[in-house]
């Protein structure tokens, strides 16, 4: 018997000393050297695996070889690491750059009979194709072996086997990342047998195959999730952008919307980019559900605060989303949950390969046949139930000396209630929120540089309407360019600048009575005077912005980022600029410890109605704000790490609503008078997707204040922020079993949300109702909020396809909390409205 | 404010509040407040007319010693924010009281007394000289023309009724529009697109109507003073409004056009005793040109009030006996 080594490695995910990238591509070993089989263990016939760490640079090279498993027999790991490190991979990419990785690799020391070569010479006796159970996809690089005699598998998952002696045979095939299978052949003389077989991933879910990226970056915080580790977060039905809310820094929202609070900014100040492309609006309906289709989503950035020069327009954080690669083999996928219906396909297009996504509410067909049942009146009136639809698409090709992509993508909500009493043109409630954009990007080498553009276009259209007293149009259609051109000027030293380009080009029309001044009763809607003024324009709004980056690893162990973004501004024909600097340092203060700080300054121009020239003021200026923070991460053992960081945001020029005047005599309505500020400590208890148990523990300590408007009311005492949360604990954890079932459980305690308390009313003569009357601005505090999610997933996997399902189970313990107190008639009683009870949600996905 | 509508959806379709109705009157409360020019039913004043305010006050209790107090703030030449929708004013009525003649703008109407469970308190008094806050409404529409759909100054009254400790507020906002005079000799000249508002009437009140929707049939509810039997049982009552109660009106475009509406009547009812049962949940509000009502064993008074939208309102008040 001849005794070989056979690889039976797999990439497994590590925890990494810095925070981590996404990355765009496996390393893929491409030069297989075999270790040497210890003698003794032969002798004794021993099997087992070695699991090692290898570290593998950015020109697939192994740099680095360390024993986590040394396996059954003391011979294996040294015989292992003298094999792995002549190992060539083909490098990482991070963000589709090559990157140095630090991957968990099995290698498995088997028994096997010797395999002498067939001749040449000798005719095919078995010839077929192996491809993956449930995807059908080919697998290279699979050993086929029978009675002695071996051959791999092509790229297209295809072999040959020459010289098999006739007769009943023994076929075993084997697979780094497969289940072996073995199975029985008949060979006749003179005949070639066809086979096609199947092979049963070890796992389907990909986590094994996560490998976190050491890419340096330019932020002191960043929280990355892999599609894959979210989509079994309990509570959120799989949402990306709902997961988000379970990270330190970020408040909770109530009902479960998606309201994106961070570091106490309000939620608009956070913006979201989709391939670099930003998105104007979140979820359907307000929080419904993301407006992006989870499954075209790879992975996710997380920056709460201090991001680099290559973002702005915001106060708060920043939502990086990437959309996966589309593969090279036809696959499509169909889901159904509670809330839609979804479908995609996707496999070669010429040259390159495309996926296309669309998903559809079935809401609106729910109460079709619900509503009329419960509400007859309702239903007479519903013009349009609620519904939305998203679609996403993508092509991506090699093109011009890179990586080209060109994609799409869109959303459509509309709800509409229409009475016969309704005026022309203003329904009782019309809502519709459509957008799209189209784009394409190409990453390529220039020289040494390294070129990233993204150009997108396309059109935002948000229309409310409520009767007589309250409507607005808008329609935009913009142009956005961002590109990024980054170089390694020396070894200790690399920068980076680009453009930050929006174009748009803005129409709306509004109705609305006027804007009363701050501190007046009531809202002015149904007043009783039933005369509302408008506003309609169309105007361009141009908002060029330029920045540079400098990354100097001043010492081996400090590295020091600096950088500066200047951010302009034209609406109405006044321009507006503002200069921000941003620097932060990393200190690696032992192996596996890194101290972080950064100081920065960030600005955003006020929200559209804030500058019209009916109910806002052209006139402000930028809000803006100082980002402080300081921290240290540190790695543990089981693959985890922890980061705590403590941060304060000075907050200043913040548009608020005004009750001065200008020197006509008409109100200003908004002046930059306002002033924030949010302390905090956030901690992050990590276990990365990896084997069994993965998720996280995170804790968020804050306290956020403003202060109004000198002619408000409480000025000039600070006041809490309307999402001050004290304490924000949520713990999400899963647990992966055998045959592919998933159990998981996210448990949250949060501070209760302040409140301004009403201390009493009056009546509104002209509209019959009470006017309630405030007391101290957010004073009162509700009770707080506790709330345990649970999730089961199981997926079966059959020759062709694959089919999953979950049960997510929100509020398992049915706990009554308080979102908010409703008001009687006069606001002398209130109640406590609870959130969402007890709510099982059950999914059905079929991929093939 | 969608995500705020969609809130309120949702939380208003699942709430049992336990809340005692508005519909219900328990004690001292204003019910409704009508304005409108001597010798006229225009809501709506102009400058040189006498004011005339009636304030509908419910004292089931028959508190005694019921007075309202009538207190307006004059239309300045500003948007400043007026004394009478100032909540820290407000919060307190007696500081707005306190206010007359101390701060600027503040009148007293003088008051009145009331001394049965359902009574109309009344003041008027000849409009002071606003000019100078009309112009400022010229000006606005000069510079915003949708203004011109708002051409008018307005006047805030409010109405304190207290009794034995126990005070009900409420306040209106009442329309002031240019003369055609003053209109003339703007300069730019600016449309006076602001229809004068007339008060709606009460013109039937009708139980079980055989159409509701048009509150014709069944029997009427009107008729002579004194208390007045009732049916056992589960009833509908409807409202319909006299001659003339649905009036026209222009909507300025926010293109700059103009849009013909029209108003729509809204009833809302109170009861010192009964349930409307269809308006149950939440702030239990009985509103509609047509609701069901379930009487109680013994008398009880009801109150109908219907308005136009705009600032017109009427109302009648009956008396019912024991079963």
């Amino acid at each position: 018997m001849r005794i070989l080594p056979l690889l039976l490695g797999s990439l497994l995910a590590s925890g990494d000393p810095t925070p981590a990238g996404t990355l765009t591509r496996p390393p893929e070993l491409v030069e297989f050297v075999p270790a040497e089989y210890p003698v003794e263990a032969e002798t004794a016939g021993v099997q087992g695996s070695v699991v090692l760490a290898l570290v593998i640079d950015a020109s697939g090279e192994v740099t680095e070889a360390r024993v986590l498993d040394p396996g059954p027999h003391p011979g294996f790991a040294p015989a292992a690491l003298h094999a792995v490190v002549r190992f060539r991979f083909r490098p990482a990419e991070i963000d589709g750059v090559p990157a140095a990785v630090e991957i968990e690799y099995r290698y498995e020391f088997v028994l096997r009979r010797p395999e002498p070569a067939a001749p040449a010479t000798a005719p095919i006796v078995l010839e077929g194709r192996i491809v993956e159970r449930g995807t059908g996809s080919p697998i290279a690089g699979a050993t086929v072996e029978s009675e002695g005699v071996s051959v791999e598998t092509g790229r297209d998952g295809t072999f040959q086997l020459r010289g098999v002696v006739p007769g009943d045979v023994f076929v075993r095939v084997l697979s780094p990342e497969h289940l072996p299978l073995t199975i029985t052949e008949k060979i006749e003389q003179g005949k070639v047998r066809e086979v096609l077989y199947r092979l049963a991933r070890r796992h389907y879910d990909p986590y094994e195959a996560v490998v976190r990226g050491e890419r340096d970056r330019k932020e002191v915080t960043v929280r990355t999730l892999a599609i894959e580790e979210v989509r079994t977060v309990p509570g959120t039905q799989g949402d990306t952008l709902k997961v988000i809310q379970n990270l330190p820094g970020v408040a909770r929202s109530p009902f479960g919307i998606g309201l994106l609070v961070v570091r106490g900014s309000e939620p608009n100040e956070s913006p979201v980019f989709v391939d670099g492309v930003p998105i104007p609006q979140l979820f359907h309906f307000g929080g419904l559900t993301s407006v992006l289709n989870a499954d075209v989503v790879d992975s996710l950035d997380f920056y709460p605060g201090n991001y680099a020069s290559r973002y702005g327009r915001g106060l708060g954080g920043v939502v990086e989303l990437r959309t996966r690669e589309p593969k090279r083999e036809w696959h499509g996928a169909a889901q159904l949950d509670l809330y839609d219906g979804r479908v995609e396909v996707e496999g070669p297009v010429g040259p390159g390969s495309m996926y296309a996504a669309v998903r559809r509410s079935w809401v609106d067909a729910v109460l079709a046949v619900a509503l009329p049942k419960v509400n007859p009146t309702a239903a007479n009136d519903l013009r349009v139930a609620p519904r939305y639809y998203d679609w996403q698409t993508k092509y991506a090709q090699a093109a011009l000396g890179g990586q080209g992509t060109l994609f799409a993508f869109g959303s459509d909500d509309k709800l509409e209630f229409l009475r016969d009493s309704d005026q022309p043109g203003r329904p009782s409630f019309y809502l519709s929120t459509v957008f799209w954009r189209l784009g394409a990007s190409h990453r390529a080498p220039v020289g040494e540089a390294m070129n990233e553009l993204v150009v997108s276009g396309g059109r935002d259209s948000f229309n409310v309407l409520t009767g007589g007293a309250f409507g607005v149009r808008t329609e935009t259609y913009l142009l956005t360019v961002r590109d990024r051109l980054s170089a390694k000027l020396g070894p200790t030293l690399s920068i980076e600048g680009g453009v930050d380009a929006m174009v748009e080009q803005i129409w709306y029309s509004v109705y609305a009575p006027p804007i009363p001044p701050p501190g007046t009763i009531g809202t002015g809607f149904g007043g009783g005077s039933g005369a509302t003024v408008g506003e309609s324009a169309r105007d361009w709004w141009f908002a060029p912005a330029g920045w540079v980056e400098a990354d100097w690893r001043a010492l081996p162990r400090l590295r020091l980022v600096g950088g500066l973004r200047l951010d302009s501004n034209e609406r109405y024909g006044i321009w507006k600029a503002w200069l921000d600097p941003r620097a932060s340092a990393f200190f690696d203060a032992a192996p596996g410890t890194v101290l972080v700080a950064a100081a920065g300054v960030y600005g955003s121009f006020a929200q559209p109605q804030e500058t019209s020239h009916v109910y806002g003021n052209p006139e402000v200026a930028p809000q803006r704000a100082l980002h402080l923070s300081a921290g240290i991460r540190q790695d543990l053992p089981w693959s985890s790490k922890l980061e705590v960081t403590g941060f304060y945001k000075d907050l200043w020029s913040l548009v608020v609503p005004t009750a001065a005047l200008g020197s006509d005599g008409r109100a200003l309505r908004y002046a930059n008078t306002g002033l924030g500020e949010t302390i905090g400590l956030e901690l992050l208890a990590r276990r990365e997707l990896s084997h069994g148990l993965y998720g996280w523990l995170s804790w968020t300590w804050s306290r956020a204040l403003r202060r109004d408007d000198p002619t408000q009311p409480g000025y000039p005492a600070w006041r809490a922020f309307l999402y001050d949360q004290t304490h924000v604990v949520a713990l999400v954890l899963s647990y992966r079993l055998p045959r592919e079932w998933i159990v998981g459980t996210r448990i949250r305690s949060v501070t209760g949300n302040p409140f301004t308390p009403q201390v009493s009313s009056v009546l509104n003569a002209d509209s019959g109702r009470f006017q309630c009357i405030p007391g101290q601005a957010y004073s009162a505090r509700l009770p707080g909020f506790f709330q345990a999610d649970a999730r089961v997933d199981k997926r079966w996997v059959f020759d062709r396809w694959m089919f999953a399902a979950y049960l997510d189970v929100q509020n398992v313990s049915n706990r009554q909390n308080s979102e908010f107190r409703f008001q009687n008639y006069d606001c002398s009683e209130t109640v406590a409205i609870p959130s969402i009870p007890l709510f099982p949600t059950l999914g059905l996905r079929a991929e093939w | 404010m969608r995500r705020t509508l969609l809130l309120a959806a949702a939380a208003l379709a699942a709430c049992n509040t336990g809340f005692e109705p508005q519909y219900r009157v328990r004690d001292v409360r204003i019910l409704a407040i009508s304005s409108h020019a001597q010798g006229s039913n225009a809501a709506d004043v102009l400058p040189g007319d006498t004011l005339v305010l009636k304030a509908l006050v419910a004292n089931p209790l028959n508190r005694v010693g019921l007075t309202v107090d009538w207190v307006a703030c004059l239309p300045q030449q500003s948007e400043a924010l007026s004394p009478c929708l100032d909540q820290a004013y407000l919060r307190d009525p007696a500081s707005l009281v306190a206010a007359v003649g101390t701060v600027p703008g503040v009148v007293s109407l003088g008051s009145g007394t009331c001394s049965s469970e359902s009574c109309t308190s009344a003041v008027s008094f000849p409009l002071p000289d606003v000019t100078a806050a009309l112009e400022f409404a010229i000006y606005a529409a000069q510079v915003e023309p949708t203004f011109e759909c708002r051409l008018y100054a307005q006047l805030v009254v409010v109405a304190i009724a207290s009794a034995e400790g126990h005070a009900s507020t409420s306040y209106k906002r009442v329309q002031i529009k240019p003369t055609a005079a003053e209109l003339a000799a703007a300069s730019p000249p600016v449309s006076d697109r602001y229809v004068l508002n007339l008060n709606p009437t009460v013109g039937d009140v009708r139980r079980n109507p055989t159409d509701p929707d048009a509150c014709i049939g069944g029997d009427t509810v009107m008729g002579g003073g004194g208390a007045l039997p009732f049916p056992a049982g589960q009833v509908v009552l409807c409202g319909r409004g006299g001659d003339g109660s649905i009036g026209t009106y222009d909507l300025c475009d926010p293109g700059g056009g103009t849009d013909p509406a029209s108003e729509s009547l809204d009833w809302q009812w109170y009861v010192t005793e009964g349930e409307f049962p269809d308006e149950g949940g939440g702030v239990g509000d009985a509103r509609g040109g047509h609701v069901t009502f379930q009487r109680p064993a013994g008398g009880f008074k009801l109150w109908t009030i219907v308005r136009d939208g705009r600032g017109g309102v009427d109302w009648a008040a009956y008396t019912f006996l024991p079963l």
